[in-house]
């Protein structure tokens, strides 16, 4: 039986995102522990905006359409497992 | 360049002679836009290498620039031969031309000197030309003759310039002991054409060469040239890259797009979205290509490519500039958009002028120009080197 989808990450591709650490994000895939594997989406959005504001907010990542700020491959994993864990608990 | 009735591609294919590291050909184009006019020169140096590449390079430019200038074919070719230097060796100043000029008429002339004839097909056959001779005098005292021809082009002519490197490959071989020759070339031709009816200058200029290389074993033994000129409809090509400075525009924009009879391409993100936002389609981002250079490229119906902006102009244009054959490795986002760029004729490409603040930042890891200039950079490119139909739009 195949495990349903349960968190969509969805990764922004602008120009902001891209040069300011985003790229290494389109590996996330590679770094996901394994529990998670087969529970993410990850998918490429285009720019939605966040750099227009003056705050250093890149790159952004939207997880279930919740927004994450500067987000690292550590910080989109730690942001998952704690949503694994509530969904678990 | 661009004609009333018809669009004229030129494109140029060389090699040189193996163990060489210059080509001892050189032709060169050149469109005068005013004047809506197209120049080309193919000449061979006399030997091989940097020597042969000098004497061909002086004579290109020399004749291009007096040609433009509408300067008399004796005082060209007068002035060619007392300028080249004298070689050393055989004690002659001596490389061989083809000019060929085409007015905004579509009348072309044709000037050649000692090269293998200039072939001009036309509905399944080649045109004979009645050529007029002409006797020029050189300073060795031996009188060349160069011939002179004109005619008149119409839509679906091709025209093919190559040096004796073509003509003469496989030389010596027991196939064709006295190598290829026009005759072998014109079959050649030919056969491709009605093969593929469609073929592009660029493809037809490779395909020549191609097998001019397989005939001489895959080692030129001269320097190899193979200029290719079409004249065709117009392949078109509409690239969109900004957002419009005033948002009333976007409709506009997307309306353009979505209308454009030809090739189109998106670059940008916040330019993808408008389009995507009026046009009420989805953009879709495919993640599994990565390629930490540059930002990968999305789907969506009804569009040939959509790119970021400013971090793949960049490339394309640096791209652009360091291209010398017309040939491209890779398969990124901006080596496909320099595919798409040089397999079109004309291009349109609509610049959006308002300014991204976020890219104004001086504390970026990486210099982001400003999309104006990087679009009229990439074309000029196109214009002076690819001889492309450019027209931009600012929005």
């Amino acid at each position: 039986m195949q495990i349903p989808v349960k968190y969509k990450v969805q990764i922004c591709c602008g120009t902001m995102c891209y040069i300011m650490g985003g790229a290494e994000l389109h590996l996330l895939n590679e770094c996901l522990p394994n529990q998670l594997k087969d529970k993410v989406s990850i998918e490429g959005i285009p720019c939605f905006g966040k750099c227009d504001s003056n705050e250093k907010l890149h790159p952004c990542v939207l997880i279930n359409d919740e927004e994450l700020d500067n987000a690292t491959t550590q910080k989109i994993i730690k942001k998952l497992l704690t949503l694994e864990d509530n969904d678990l608990l | 360049m661009h004609n009333k009735r018809f669009y004229i591609e030129a494109e140029l294919c060389q090699e040189r002679k193996a163990q060489e590291n210059v080509c001892g050909d050189s032709c060169e184009s050149r469109k005068l836009k005013e004047e809506d006019r197209l120049i080309t020169v193919l000449s061979d140096g006399l030997g091989s290498g940097v020597k042969a590449n000098i004497l061909a390079t002086m004579t290109t430019s020399m004749a291009l620039q007096f040609t433009a200038k509408n300067d008399p074919l004796e005082h060209t070719s007068d002035f060619i031969m007392k300028t080249l230097p004298v070689d050393s060796k055989r004690q002659i100043s001596y490389s061989t031309f083809s000019i060929l000029d085409i007015n905004c008429e579509g009348d072309a002339c044709i000037v050649e000197f000692d090269n293998p004839p200039v072939l001009i097909y036309r509905d399944g056959q080649f045109i004979d030309l009645q050529a007029e001779v002409k006797t020029v005098k050189r300073p060795d005292s031996i009188a060349a003759e160069v011939n002179y021809s004109h005619f008149k082009l119409q839509k679906e002519d091709r025209i093919i310039m190559v040096s004796d490197g073509i003509t003469q490959s496989g030389m010596g071989t027991i196939k064709m002991p006295f190598g290829w020759g026009s005759d072998g070339l014109k079959s050649f031709v030919n056969e491709n054409i009605n093969k593929n009816p469609d073929i592009s200058a660029r493809q037809l200029a490779r395909k020549i060469m191609q097998r001019a290389r397989a005939n001489d074993a895959d080692r030129f033994k001269d320097d190899a040239t193979c200029q290719v000129i079409y004249c065709r409809e117009p392949r078109k090509m509409v690239l969109a890259s900004g957002p419009p400075y005033y948002k009333t525009y976007d409709a506009i924009l997307a309306e353009r797009l979505d209308n454009f009879n030809g090739k189109k391409i998106i670059c940008g993100g916040t330019t993808s979205k408008i389009i995507s936002r009026e046009l009420d389609r989805q953009i879709h981002i495919e993640l599994n290509n990565y390629n930490p250079e540059l930002p990968p490229v999305a789907q969506m119906e009804g569009i040939d490519l959509i790119t970021e902006g400013i971090l793949t102009l960049g490339k394309v244009s640096s791209l652009l500039e360091q291209l010398s054959s017309n040939n491209i490795k890779g398969d990124g986002p901006a080596e496909q958009m320099v595919k798409l760029l040089l397999n079109s004729d004309s291009i349109l490409i609509l610049a959006g002028t308002q300014i991204n603040n976020a890219h104004q930042d001086p504390n970026l890891p990486v210099e982001l120009e400003i999309r104006r200039n990087i679009v009229k950079k990439i074309a000029s490119l196109l214009e002076d080197k690819f001889l492309k139909t450019i027209e931009i739009e600012y929005l």
